[in-house]
């Protein structure tokens, strides 16, 4: 099994990201490129594959750096979230830290939990 | 910003873009190009631009317009030009109505890029006695056109419930989910105005206070 911080990070224009073991992924920056998914869907399935096999109980994602995203990388975590709900158990939860000053990650989180509430829980900071 | 051969050169317009008298062949394709006596221009070599028109108003309706840009449809302006106008936000409304901009900025751009026709789209950013906002035109189809209507009619009854919907309908993987807008609306608080004429699209997102 790879090791958590040894996942490959793709290079994405604006994001930063790193990962702390043993279960916090990271990102700050923004994220505006038109269609992030091709670059980030790769590393998130990598993420996803680790996760189960170290069944781990849960994937951290600080997201309180990232400032801006557009809806297509909404999309992305729509899509990480959709994954994990739909993944037989035993399956990770994603517990996402989020900034509540940040107007972006409060409406869309919120929207994410009262759709996939059971595998997806939002830590506000700020 | 000065054109490539300098001819008529204005001195910048304060923003971020800053001046460049002799830009590399890589930066003219993509640069900004900033006008002030209010010619439209394209630099000899056709790439896509963005130009600038001078600041205008207030109209009649009580409308000023304080940054106007034309962009070739199907350009790769988004990004700079999203930059751009989100750093003039900021820095003339504040940071909080910045972050508002810049959604609707973002979104209003990047749908007119995806679902518009070839031609140029208008960006401008204004401002009213109790509002700001962001104006986007461009050209469509009238395919494109029913389904805004339809769009923006179901985000007018409810944007919380529209943006969720449209969250739920990019986890099943079905059509492409029209996020943008619901954004603009629900995230940012935007009051949504359209108008169609013929095929043309004029999306304006507006503050409510």
């Amino acid at each position: 099994v790879t090791a958590f911080v040894e996942i490959a990070l793709p290079a994405v224009a604006g994001l930063e990201l790193a990962l702390r073991a043993p279960d916090v992924v990271v990102m700050k920056g923004t994220i505006t490129v038109r269609d992030p998914s091709g670059d980030l869907e790769k590393f998130i399935a990598d993420v996803h594959a680790h996760a189960r096999a170290a069944r781990l109980p849960a994937v951290k994602v600080d997201l309180t750096g990232l400032k801006f995203v557009n809806s297509s990388a909404i999309r992305v975590f729509v899509d990480w979230a959709t994954t994990v709900k739909a993944t037989p158990p035993p399956c990770y939860k994603l517990c996402v830290i989020t900034d509540r000053r940040i107007t972006w990650q409060r409406t869309s989180f919120a929207a994410l939990v009262a759709m996939v509430g059971d595998i997806l829980s939002v830590e506000e900071t700020g | 910003m000065m054109g490539s051969d300098g001819r008529g050169a204005k001195p910048p317009l304060p923003g971020v873009f800053g001046a460049k008298a002799t830009p590399s062949p890589e930066q003219q394709s993509t640069r900004l190009t900033a006008w002030g006596s209010g010619q439209f221009r394209r630099d000899s070599h056709e790439l896509p631009v963005v130009s600038m028109v001078p600041a205008s108003g207030p109209d009649a309706t009580g409308t000023t317009t304080l940054v106007h840009l034309l962009c070739s449809a199907g350009s790769d302006m988004l990004e700079p030009t999203h930059a751009y106008l989100t750093a003039y936000a900021t820095n003339r409304f504040g940071s909080r109505a910045g972050e508002r901009i810049s959604v609707a900025v973002y979104e209003l751009i990047a749908n007119a890029m995806s679902y518009g026709s070839l031609g140029d789209i208008t960006i401008e950013l204004t401002e009213e006695a109790m509002s700001k906002g962001v104006r986007v035109t461009n050209t469509t189809t009238p395919a494109r056109i029913e389904m805004l209507a339809t769009h923006v009619n179901r985000l007018r009854a409810d944007p919380g419930k529209t943006l969720l919907e449209e969250m739920r309908r990019s986890g099943s993987g079905g059509m492409r989910p029209m996020l943008g807008l619901a954004r603009v609306v629900h995230e940012a608080g935007f009051q949504l105005d359209v108008d169609f004429t013929s095929r043309k699209v004029t999306v304006w997102a507006r503050s409510r206070t």
